[in-house]
């Protein structure tokens, strides 16, 4: 046995004093391989190992046991992979922001067979255990990512070069030798713009000297490569020259190329970014009235150009993110409109220019996205008639092709949630105990703001000003005010709230679970507060059956009942929201608060049978969000669809929605946005 | 009686502060403050706002009475309040009182932290009446030609308490500024901080990264400002990444996992 120092030796006392209460044989065959369990392991991997042993003693034992010791060098190689490897889901969300934060299109980090980029997310191993030291398993990963995003972000999978990549003859033979050329580009790229970056892909190559000069000698023969404003047609052209030339080792960041499966993805978005780029900035013509007012013209017809595309690098060198374009309408100030500039990035990315027609934005863009049932109310809506509504209450409905309104064209009913008696709510305070916690001690923080009240009859304190003012009116013969102290009053937050919640049928499975789970939050939350708060569901069939569902109103408590009415929120059938913004905006602004706040908990675009498609329910939500706001109601959106970019700004405003770009992080977010909305 | 503490020539700018212009703010700002027009600066913070009213004082010749807006700030405390001297009552103007006597700009930045009342004395001095109620006094004083008032605000707030109302924010002239286009920003680190062309592209890259953040862990990026605190700092000789944490990193965030993000962004350029 090796020296060990006593406290080491201590422990190796008291395992084999374990194994001997246990099964002297056990102790026995222990003892034969502590040698090299030592030699192998640290006390600790060694502890985990005989942890190991015991287990497997207890759960199937003596023989099973005795294997478990001879089976030590698995166990080691296993334990110390376990100790240095990093899983994926580990670094996730990091790896995730990081690129965000580079720039460019963003890109989903996700597990795959194949390490590779299809532009829209970069397939990544689901275990990395390359690197003795586990933070250099977890900078792979991340290097891994940034060669991936590189590739996307510096045009390797720009179209044209893609096409021609895909028609040349012999692809098996020339795509290694095109993946090779552009390491040597984008690493050039990387180390040009991204010197810190570029120390850690050096370290961490995995290449031996050979695979060194190898990769210098390429270097060397493509020097043109090098140079900042090289793109992938001249790695392209270099391919012949390369054609049967012993290719370099692969570093260990770099990963495979599938062209057929870019093209197909990028063939697509192309289209679509296209036609959303010319809706949004047609939008964005009718929503800056100091541009037409300035004389622009019809804001369809009108001329916008971008700056700050560099045609080499494809954006202003300083910075890669979208802050580096300007928008601009004729010769007015710059536009900022954050999600058109990274529409533009990303266009720029998949064609390394922007077309000259992508900003001529022709007359017959309307500027909201079209539907095949953009003409209002039809017979698919009449078709739903004949429904008994027991007293229902009539909503009038903003119809933007008659620009006015329906009267009492809405039947709208309200019913309690059923409510189900199950562990859903103190599951939910379960799952969630440690986040509950930090929500709890902001919600505290909040709660506990105090206020100077000044010209009080008694208080803690003078108030200086009212002595002063007092005395003067004394001098001048007038009567002194008995208002001259000031004291501390525990903050009023005179804030009123009510949560509308989706629960047309899209919000199936996922959404569901997470708004109710959300729901819990946010009622534990607010009770901390004494904020008055409200819960209603809505939902609906067409303009004839529009269903509001009770939660919690704001004069009830939250009960047995309201939680086990959360339990039971389900998914029902449409999403006519107009009417339900109306009708809760109703109640909110019959209350007394000093701010009202409607916060819509939303899956995706207004949508019911009868033509509350597209362009119509867009402009009835619009309109009833602005009726509310008219009435001192505060509207919010918090959405989860990643499409929302597109049409809340219409609907709410530039600042008054939150899209959650993972639905499962709703819950813990949603009480950060109302806390943030409310101090 | 009245006694005014600070002379109103202390608030001149008498030495021509650095401002880059991004557009025609200057032509704007000239144009509304000779109709009388009170002027909104909208943006983000730290992307000059203050720099700019602090150039545009020095341009026009007219000191700048700034006021920064807090949550117990009032009407008093703009218009002025009596205080007791020598046994006597004496009164003393606010800022925006001495601003409007002595027709200088008054800039009230961040206004929608202010108390909701300062809106009863701001208003009526917004419109073509350009007057100031002094209620304690008695007085109702109208602005001189030269009087311009200057609001800034922050819309990317999401807060019900912190928006501007549309009664208010509809009596001005609205200009709006973000950051710099990257290539102005790095000449604006050059100049006010005396960094190298290297160092300064390289925070503005770093800057450009955290605004890139922004709704997505982040409040709001790294401001202009705080990217030249952090070239102060390199020029002064603490190490680049040092001075990003102290000046940038920390600042932005108290999040562990977004602040990790931050310094993997700023080690990958620094």
């Amino acid at each position: 046995m090796p020296e060990l120092d006593p406290a080491a030796q201590r422990h190796v006392d008291q395992w084999l004093q374990i194994l001997q209460r246990d099964h002297p044989d056990l102790q026995a065959h222990f003892s034969g391989r502590l040698d090299r369990a030592l030699a192998l392991l640290e006390i600790e991997g060694v502890d985990a190992w005989m942890t190991a042993i015991l287990d497997r003693y207890d759960k199937r034992g003596l023989g099973a046991a005795i294997e478990a010791i001879a089976n030590l060098d698995a166990f080691a190689e296993d334990y110390r992979a376990r100790q240095s490897g990093v899983r994926l889901e580990e670094l996730e969300p990091f790896l995730e922001k990081y690129l965000t934060g580079l720039g460019g299109r963003p890109l989903r980090v996700m597990n795959g067979e194949h390490v590779f980029t299809d532009t829209e997310s970069i397939y990544l191993p689901a275990f990395l255990n390359v690197f003795d030291r586990r933070s250099d398993n977890e900078t792979l990963y991340k290097l891994t990512a940034v060669y991936h995003w590189a590739q996307n972000r510096y045009g390797g999978w720009r179209l044209d070069a893609l096409e021609r990549l895909l028609q040349l003859p012999g692809l098996p033979r020339a795509l290694p030798v095109f993946a090779a050329l552009e390491s040597l580009r984008l690493e050039a790229r990387l180390a040009l713009y991204f010197p810190g970056l570029h120390r850690e892909l050096r370290r961490l190559d995995n290449l031996d000297e050979d695979g060194r000069a190898r990769y210098l000698a390429w270097s060397e023969d493509n020097r043109l490569l090098l140079q900042a404003g090289a793109g992938p047609m001249d790695s392209m052209d270099r391919i012949s020259g390369n054609l049967g030339k012993p290719l370099p080792a692969r570093k260990a960041y770099h990963g495979e190329y599938f062209p057929e499966t870019v093209l197909e993805k990028l063939r697509e978005r192309v289209k679509q970014e296209k036609d959303k780029l010319q809706q949004s900035l047609a939008r964005l013509g009718r929503e800056q009235p100091g541009l037409v007012i300035a004389g622009a013209g019809d804001p369809d017809n009108a001329q916008w150009t971008v700056s700050g595309v560099d045609p080499g690098v494809g954006f202003n060198s300083v910075n890669q993110g979208p802050g580096a374009l300007t928008l601009l309408f004729g010769d007015q100030e710059p536009v900022a409109d954050d999600e058109v500039k990274q529409l533009l990035v990303s266009i720029i990315q998949d064609l390394g220019r922007l077309p000259e027609d992508y900003l001529q934005v022709s007359g017959g863009y309307s500027g909201y996205p079209h539907t095949d049932t953009d003409s209002g109310p039809g017979e698919a809506g009449k078709a739903a008639a004949g429904y008994d509504l027991q007293n229902p209450v009539y909503y009038p409905e903003w119809d933007y092709t008659r620009q006015r309104y329906r009267n009492e064209f809405c039947a709208l009913t309200e019913v309690d949630v059923a409510p189900v008696e199950d562990n859903f709510y103190t599951g939910t305070l379960e799952k969630y105990r440690f986040h509950l916690q930090s929500v709890r001690r902001s919600f505290e923080t909040m709660a506990e703001g105090y206020e100077q009240r000044k010209r009080q009859t008694f208080g803690d304190e003078i108030d200086f000003d009212a002595l002063v003012e007092a005395s003067a009116d004394r001098r001048q013969g007038l009567e002194m005010s008995e208002n001259l102290y000031s004291c501390f009053h525990r903050s009023r937050r005179d804030v009123a709230v009510m949560f509308m919640v989706d629960m047309s049928g899209s919000t199936r499975g996922w959404v569901n679970l997470v708004e109710r789970e959300a729901l819990v939050l946010l009622c534990e939350a607010l009770e901390m507060l004494s904020d008055p708060y409200a819960i209603y569901g809505f939902s609906g069939r067409t303009h004839k059956r529009c269903e509001i569902y009770r939660v919690k109103k704001f004069e009830e408590a939250c009960t047995a009942l309201v939680r086990a009415r959360i339990s039971g929120i389900k998914p029902r059938t449409y999403t006519r929201m107009g009417v339900a913004i109306r009708h809760l905006g109703k109640y909110l602004q019959a209350l007394k608060a000093r701010s009202r706040l409607l916060i819509t908990l939303s899956d995706g675009k207004p949508e019911d049978y009868g033509g509350y498609r597209g362009r119509y329910g867009m402009e009835d939500t619009r309109q009833a969000i602005a009726e509310v706001r008219a009435g001192g109601v505060y509207p919010f959106c918090i959405t989860i669809d990643n499409e929302a970019r597109e049409y809340l700004p219409y609907m709410y405003g530039s600042a008054n929605y939150t899209v959650i770009d993972d639905v499962r992080k709703l819950p813990y977010k949603v009480s950060d946005i109302y806390r943030r909305l409310t101090t | 009686m009245s006694a005014n503490p600070v002379r109103i020539e202390e608030y001149a700018i008498r030495q021509e502060p650095y401002y880059e212009p991004a557009g025609n703010e200057i032509d704007i700002f000239e144009a509304a403050a000779g109709n009388g027009l009170p002027v909104l600066l909208k943006g983000p913070t730290g992307c000059g706002k203050t720099r700019f009213m602090e150039y545009m004082s020095w341009r026009l010749d007219r000191p700048v009475i700034t006021v920064s807006c807090h949550d117990d700030l009032s009407a008093s405390d703009l218009v002025g309040r009596y205080l007791i001297k020598g046994g006597e009552t004496v009164w003393v103007d606010g800022p925006l009182t001495r601003a409007v006597r002595s027709g200088a700009i008054c800039y009230l930045d961040e206004i929608v932290e202010a108390r909701k009342d300062t809106t009863v004395v701001i208003h009526p001095l917004c419109d073509d009446r350009r007057l100031l109620p002094i209620e304690k006094l008695g007085e109702l004083l109208e602005a001189p030609p030269e009087f311009c008032l200057t609001v800034s605000y922050n819309p990317g707030y999401q807060s019900v308490l912190k928006d501007l109302k549309q009664s208010t924010r509809q009596r001005f002239v609205a200009l709006d500024f973000s950051y710099p286009q990257p290539d102005r920003e790095v000449e604006i680190l050059v100049k006010e901080t005396g960094v190298n062309t290297a160092t300064a592209t390289m925070l503005v890259r770093f800057a450009g990264m955290t605004r890139n953040l922004k709704d997505n862990g982040l409040t709001e990026g790294a401001s202009t400002r705080l990217i030249v605190n952090a070239a102060r700092l390199i020029r002064h000789g603490i190490a680049p990444r040092q001075a990003c944490e102290t000046a940038v990193n920390q600042a932005l965030t108290d999040d562990e996992e977004i602040l990790k993000t931050v310094r993997e962004l700023c080690a990958s350029v620094v």
